[in-house]
Parts: C-alpha cells; structure tokens; sequence
C-alpha cells in the first residue's frame, strides 16, 4: 500500500549532498582540499562563500521546486506529459521579469526582476484561477494553462519585438535562458523561504493525488476535496515555479524529466513520486549544473539550455513510446 | 459494519444544464437488501445515485444518511458510510491491484498513512473476491472482468456501510456478470445496503429485493420486483411491451416489441 522508498530517499539525500559539495568545489577555479582545511586564508575561501555555496542551494532548491512541481501536475492531471509549464505560472514569472527589465526597472532596482516575476507567477495563479472557475474538471484547468501559456508567450514575443535597444533585447534572452551563475546569497534569502512553503504545500497532497488514480469521480467518492487540492496545487506550484524563475530564469523540462526517472523505482503511485522526484529534481539541477561549467566551451553554456538539449529528445522519446503503447 | 443506517432522499429536485433531471423524487433505502434503479436513459438513474454520495448538491430536498442530513456530513464522512463505484471508473496510472485496493482505505487514513490494520482489511477485501494472487499484477494488464472485481475490492476495503454502483455490468461476459452478481448479494446478506443502477431488467431480476423504475425524473414503480416491473410500468418507462415470464432459472422479461 503506502511502501515508502526509504532506501532511495537515503540514496537521494547522499547523491544531492555529494553533488552540492561536487558543485562548489569543481569551476573555471577548482577548490582544492587545502582550502577547505584551511578556511578564511585562502582568497579562494571567497569564491566559495558568495558564489558557490550560493549557487549550490540555489541548484539545489530550483531543482526540487521543479521536480515537485512536475510530480504533483503529472498526478493532478493524470496525464505523463505534463509540466510546470502548464500551468502558465513560469511563463507568466518570466513574462514579469521581461516587464522589469523591458522597462528599464530592472537595471535601475536590481530587485525588481525577482519581484516583478513574482508578480508575474501571482498573477497567472489569480488569472488560472478566473479562467477555470468554479469548475473541478481537470480538462477545464489544463486548457486554461495552456491559454495562459499562450498569452504569457506572446506577450514575451511582444517585448522582444519592441525592445528599446538590442541591449535589452540581449538580457531579455539572456533571462529567458535560464543560468544559476553569479547569483547571491540575496537570491537564496529569496528564493528559499518560498520555494519550502511551496514545497510543503505539495507534499501534502499526496493522498489526493493517489486518490486521483480512480478519476475525479472516484476521488470524490474517496472524500477528497477537489476544489481545495486545486487550489493547494496552484499555490505550491505558483510559489515554486514563481520562486526559481524569478532567482535563475526558466529551466525547462526538469518537471517533466524528473518523475519518469523515479517511476521505474517508486512505481506509478503519484503521492509516492513526490518527495524522490524532488530529490532527484535537486541531483538533476545539481548535475547539469556542474557539467555546463565543466564543459570545454569558451563561454559557460547557459543550464536552461543544457535541461532543453536534453529534456527535448527525451519528451520526443516519451511521446512515441506513448504512441507505440496506444497502437 | 454495526447498525447500518438507511438511505435516502426526500423531495428530491435537480437541474442539469437548465433541463429539469429529477423532480420531487422521495426514496428511502433500507441494508440487507439490493434496492437496483431502474429506468431508460436520461431518467435520472445516474443523477440519482450519484447525489446520493454527494458528488451533486440537490437545489431542492435533502439526502439523509441515517437520521443525518448528507449536507451537514464532511465529504469524509460520508466517503466512509458510502462506497461509490462510478460508471466508468478509468485507472490513470499502471499500479499494482494491491495499491488500488488500498486506496478504498482513503477515507480512514490517519496522519502517517496506512496502519498494519489498514493493510490487513485490504487483504481481507482481495481474499473477498478472489484476488490473492493478482495482488502484484499491473491493474491495466487484467481482463475487464478481473478488473470489475479489482474496483469492486477498492470499494469493499473501505469498508462502507453501503454500496453505490453505477452501472457495473456494462462490458461484462455472463459469466464475469454472475461473479459481481454474487459479489453484491454477499455483501447485502451480511447486513451491507446496496443500490445500483441498471439497464439489464433481467439481471435486476436476478439480483434485486427491491425495484425502483424512474421516467422522466419521477419514479413511477417502487416494490419487490414482481410488482414493480408490470406492462404497465415497462410500457410507460420504456415504450416497450413486455412482461414477466417464468424461466427455467427465476422470473425474466419477455420483450415482444415497441408500443
């Protein structure tokens, strides 16, 4: 019934440890040993401190907001394709930060990208919410995601169409992107707080997303309160998906990876995919993270398009071995 | 399952779409039996039980579980009085029967999920209907028949005072038909109240203490099978005529023809 994969949560929580420690001490500038043993002395001490160990919980709580995510849209949905992303709520995070820094705001109040992106993933929350009602139907909430996709998109297009200067255009792309380079401790202070009450708010949804497994009527007749899983759902994601785009831009594909990795280990049971595709979410991050920086490139590869060069072929895969099936 | 309450609903009105569905229907259920609604397509069998579970609010009338109005009830609650099996129950996911018989155990889940008790009823729930040896078999690689006793399983491991059923012949070879015939019948003789709605008039006959045949949102017919199901009745329900003959095996509906 409810096994709970503690051996491969153990393995998880191991894997994501090593990784952190991998991701601060591998770079254009290594970190030997030495430092370490020797904190405070070594001016590589500094790049540990404000760069690295920064960019390494940022890796690590993106890559869990993300995996979360997609886990609990996969089991509300019932439908193995789906994302993050279709919600609406990251493209419309990314649509607040490229209206910060369209405008100009952003260059002038650096939190404004964060905040505005933040703005951006509320207001897809309050707009998914209006297009949806007060209709259960998980048809219903998925086509107004993909509605809100669609506007977010356009507007986006808009911006970068308009772009006062090339200049702005180029950070507009750059954003969209999608990088944990250079971030700050102030970015983690952020991003933190926020990506954990998302994530717990997930977390509690398992028994309802179990119980999904029998249809909405099924669920229903299990005691499960749609209307409030719903709307748990939507804050979660909302406040982790907002969080990490509004702190590194948009990484694809991660929501969508990471749950079919875990299924041949967990199984198909949604509420028993939770907490290990967040895991395995942090170690994905965490990994793809570490080899852009060690690839032998002139400039660093940005992560966003690391996660799409891989998560690209594999949702290729995914759908022919799901049209395969269906034949 | 100790003193089992009835069902029912009183005055009972419900609109869909702005098209009237029920109309002043008054019914009440009584355990140990297997009260099958009967009616055309449309009549509002499906409507019926399913406002009987919760998952629709009537706009006029009550739905009283016991001596209990079901709106007072927290969807828990009820979810643990009633075990609802849907028309068409789809399984989204390639779980094990084991899993999704656990899952009748939603209801009664405590804060760190399934106890060792929990996983005990839902053992005693696949021993119920033969399913010890599919426990670990992939639900979406059983027959339909194996998977109509894998629901019907879900829904006993709940351990529900009464089933709801919707429909659970649909698909089913006569055999298969037989085996959720007796199924139900086993759980109202110890006690359990079960309604279910029908088409098959035969199979109604065969399994049914009591018959309620609805048209058009009223019921027309209420009683033990042999009196609810007259010419009468099945012409006015149906547009057929028809009437009740003496098989080899029990009473079954000879159809001649529309009216």
């Amino acid at each position: 019934m409810n096994r709970i994969p503690t051996r491969l949560i153990l393995g998880l929580i191991i894997c994501v440890g090593l990784l952190m420690l991998a991701g601060i001490s591998v770079g254009r500038i290594n970190i030997p040993l030495s430092v370490w043993l020797d904190p405070g002395q070594d001016p590589r001490w500094l790049i540990v401190m404000e760069l690295r160990i920064p960019r390494a919980i940022l890796g690590m709580a993106v890559g869990a907001a993300l995996g979360l995510s997609g886990a609990a849209m996969q089991g509300y949905t019932r439908n193995a394709l789906a994302d993050p992303g279709v919600l609406g709520v990251s493209s419309m995070a990314a649509l607040g930060a490229v209206a910060a820094l369209y405008s100009g705001i952003g260059y002038s109040w650096p939190l404004a990208v964060p905040g505005f992106a933040i703005i951006g993933a509320g207001l897809g929350i309050s707009v998914l919410l209006l297009l949806a009602g007060a209709a259960e139907s998980v048809i219903t909430f998925l086509l107004a995601g993909v509605i809100l996709n669609i506007m977010a998109g356009a507007a986006v297009a808009l911006a970068l169409s308009l772009a006062p200067s090339p200049w702005a255009a180029q950070e507009i792309i750059n954003w969209l992107m999608g990088a944990l380079v250079d971030r700050s401790r102030d970015d983690v202070r952020f991003a933190l707080p926020l990506i954990g009450l998302g994530g717990l708010i997930l977390l509690t949804l398992g028994r309802a997303l179990d119980a999904l497994t029998l249809g909405e009527d099924g669920a229903r007749g299990l005691g499960i309160d749609l209307v409030r899983t719903r709307l748990m759902l939507v804050l979660g994601v909302g406040l982790c998906t907002g969080a990490s785009v509004a702190t590194t831009g948009v990484i694809g594909f991660v929501g969508l990876v990471v749950p079919h990795l875990m299924r041949p280990l967990v199984g198909n049971r949604p509420g028993a995919l939770l907490l290990p595709s967040a895991l395995a979410g942090s170690a994905l991050v965490l990994a793809a993270d570490i080899l852009v920086r060690v690839a032998p490139t002139t400039v660093e590869l940005k992560l966003g398009v690391a996660m799409s060069a891989i998560g690209g072929p594999f949702f290729l895969a995914l759908l022919l071995r799901m049209r395969r099936r269906l034949a | 399952m100790t003193s089992c309450p009835t069902i029912g609903v009183r005055a009972l009105a419900k609109s869909l779409g702005g098209k009237s569905i029920l109309r002043g229907v008054d019914l009440a259920c009584n355990a140990g039996q297997i009260t099958a609604i009967l009616g055309p397509n449309g009549a509002g069998k499906s409507t019926l039980l399913r406002t009987l579970v919760g998952l629709i609010s009537p706009d006029q009338g009550q739905v009283m579980i016991g001596d209990r109005n079901s709106a007072d009830m927290t969807a828990n609650q009820r979810a643990r009085f009633l075990g609802f099996l849907p028309q068409t129950p789809d399984i989204a996911w390639a779980v094990d029967v084991e899993t999704l018989v656990g899952l009748g155990r939603t209801p009664h889940l405590g804060a760190f999920g399934a106890t060792a008790d929990d996983q005990a009823r839902v053992a005693q729930a696949l021993d119920r209907c033969g399913l010890r040896d599919f426990a670990r078999r992939d639900v979406t690689t059983l027959s339909g028949g194996e998977r109509a006793r894998v629901l019907i399983a879900r829904v006993l491991a709940g351990e529900p005072d009464w089933l709801l059923v919707d429909e659970p012949l649909g698909g089913l070879d006569p055999g298969h038909r037989l085996d959720v015939i007796d199924l139900f019948k086993d759980f109202a003789r110890k006690g359990g109240g079960v309604v279910i709605t029908l088409h098959d008039l035969d199979s109604a006959l065969r399994m049914a203490d009591r018959i309620v045949v609805l048209a058009a949102g009223q019921v027309i017919a209420d009683g033990a099978p042999m009196d609810a199901l007259t010419p009468a009745v099945l012409a006015q329900a149906y547009g057929i005529k028809a009437h009740m003959i003496e098989g080899p095996s029990g009473p079954m509906i000879d159809i001649i023809g529309r009216i």
